[in-house]
């Protein structure tokens, strides 16, 4: 085969692929369907946790993901914060990167039609981005105070009636961080779990990195995501953006499964 | 400067501070309100870096833009007008407010969705070419992926409901396994770091002006 013809029918091979690789996203937004699911461990243990809180907990939430993996955290942060909810709880969020402010804006606007039923500063407050990584987080977890003086929006933390006893980690019931990576999930093991013994759940995209926590101080290692989502979902009963990917994410893995066995068996032909 | 404000001052700051958190911290002396504000200097100082970045970004692409640097003087433009944009937006409307998400949700989401898109994109064909069995390492390599990718995704979940408890134990044995030898060698080294922060060994972050 000469080089010319070569480099085309390469050049044609990975836009054959990457055509392909389109309409196998495509085709399940265009035509939704929702594979079997199995609930697994992890999201059974978590909803335990949540489900043996106490009534009207206080509970941490930290935002501290990137705006590329929104769609991974949404339906899992819904889900759990409706269960949440359904025990009176009270949701203090918070933002340990500079992205997870933003993040909580989006969440506001997406998870309307829940919180426009609940009072801010009641039921659920935002007390902004907290620069300094783990040193910050560890400031903000032994005295709320000490780090802040007002809200995201400029009322006095003081003022605000969820925020009347509570001051350090050991007031909260529980404590939960979505994030990216792992940017500060080995922080959080360290300052709340040792520090404090409270209750911790990470939410995170590269939850296999924080494995060897769970579950001793790491109470709940929320991944795969999306998939622990849909599965969270399943167990409130309330199915919705999670389960929706389903489909996309069943095709999208079979997809390049296809593509290890094809690349390989098209190795061995070419070989003879 | 003097020697004793460059070097010595520091140093002994350093290891007086450092002592006391770590005595503190394992034998609870009853110092907690001024362990509170030693970290709270942190949050404060962390803040303060991030105006002085501003400056340096600042100063460095102005003089980009000043040297006409070939290639480069007209992403410094770019640089400097989003930045000034988005301080002024932040500034005057607030960053809860819509103008500030506006420009956020234009501009940062959508970029960083593209990239990660791309990404998705290159890995396609990378799938067919790269993962090759070749021999022994290679071919555990991609069983072990397939295995990942199958109990992670729907797939497993579904119809292969064995893959869920070889992945299960490959996350939560081999996988915790090697993590927590990262982990402790890691937890080591920061234990060496500490033990030359306290004796005064560590002076790498007195560098900078510094001469001897």
């Amino acid at each position: 085969m000469s080089q010319r013809s070569k480099w085309f029918t390469q050049e044609y091979l990975n836009w054959i692929i990457i055509g392909l690789m389109y309409i196998t996203y495509i085709l399940p937004v265009l035509f939704p369907f929702s594979p079997p699911l199995t609930i697994g461990e992890k999201a059974t243990r978590f909803y335990n946790i949540v489900e043996s809180l106490p009534e009207e907990p206080y509970i941490l939430m930290a935002y501290d993901y990137s705006p590329v993996s929104y769609p991974l955290f949404q339906g899992l942060q819904e889900a759990f914060m409706k269960h949440i909810y359904s025990k009176n709880g009270r949701v203090i969020c918070v933002a340990f990167s500079a992205d997870g402010a933003m993040m909580y804006q989006k969440m506001e606007i997406t998870f309307g039609y829940v919180w426009n039923t609940k009072t801010y500063g009641e039921d659920y407050v935002f007390l902004g981005y907290i620069p300094g990584g783990e040193t910050g987080l560890a400031s903000f977890l032994s005295s709320i105070r000490s780090v802040i003086a007002t809200d995201f929006r400029g009322n006095l933390i003081d003022d605000l009636p969820i925020m009347k006893n509570i001051d350090t980690c050991t007031d909260f019931d529980l404590v939960i961080d979505c994030e990216t990576g792992t940017t500060l999930g080995d922080g959080f093991v360290r300052q709340v779990s040792t520090v404090y013994k409270t209750t911790l759940a990470i939410a995170c995209s590269g939850g296999a990195t924080l494995e060897p926590y769970y579950p001793d101080q790491l109470q709940a290692n929320l991944y795969p995501l999306p998939q622990v989502g849909a599965e969270y979902e399943t167990l409130i009963k309330e199915p919705g953006n999670a389960s929706a990917q389903l489909g996309v994410l069943f095709l999208g893995a079979l997809y390049f499964i296809l593509l290890f066995i094809f690349g390989n068996i098209a190795r061995i032909f070419k070989r003879g | 400067m003097s020697y004793f404000l460059r070097r010595t001052a520091p140093l002994w700051l350093t290891t007086i501070i450092s002592v006391y958190l770590f005595i503190n911290y394992y034998f609870n002396i009853g110092g907690l309100q001024i362990e509170q504000l030693l970290l709270s200097f942190a949050v404060v100082i962390t803040t303060a870096s991030l105006g002085l970045g501003l400056i340096n970004l600042s100063r460095s692409h102005i003089l980009r833009i000043q040297r006409m640097q070939k290639g480069q003087w007209y992403y410094s433009i770019i640089l400097l007008v989003s930045m000034i944009v988005t301080i002024v937006a932040g500034l005057f409307y607030g960053a809860d407010s819509s103008e500030f998400t506006l420009l956020y949700d234009s501009t940062v989401s959508p970029l960083g969705s593209t990239l990660m898109s791309l990404f998705i994109v290159w890995l396609a064909p990378g799938a067919f070419r790269a993962v090759r069995i070749k021999n022994v390492e290679s071919t555990a390599l991609i069983i072990t992926l397939m295995i990942i990718l199958i109990g992670g995704s729907p797939i497993g979940s579904a119809y292969l409901l064995d893959s869920l408890t070889i992945s299960s134990w490959l996350n939560s044995v081999l996988n915790a396994a090697a993590q927590r030898g990262l982990k402790i060698t890691i937890g080591i080294g920061l234990v060496i770091l500490g033990i030359r922060l306290l004796s005064g060994l560590e002076k790498t972050y007195l560098k900078g002006e510094i001469t001897e």
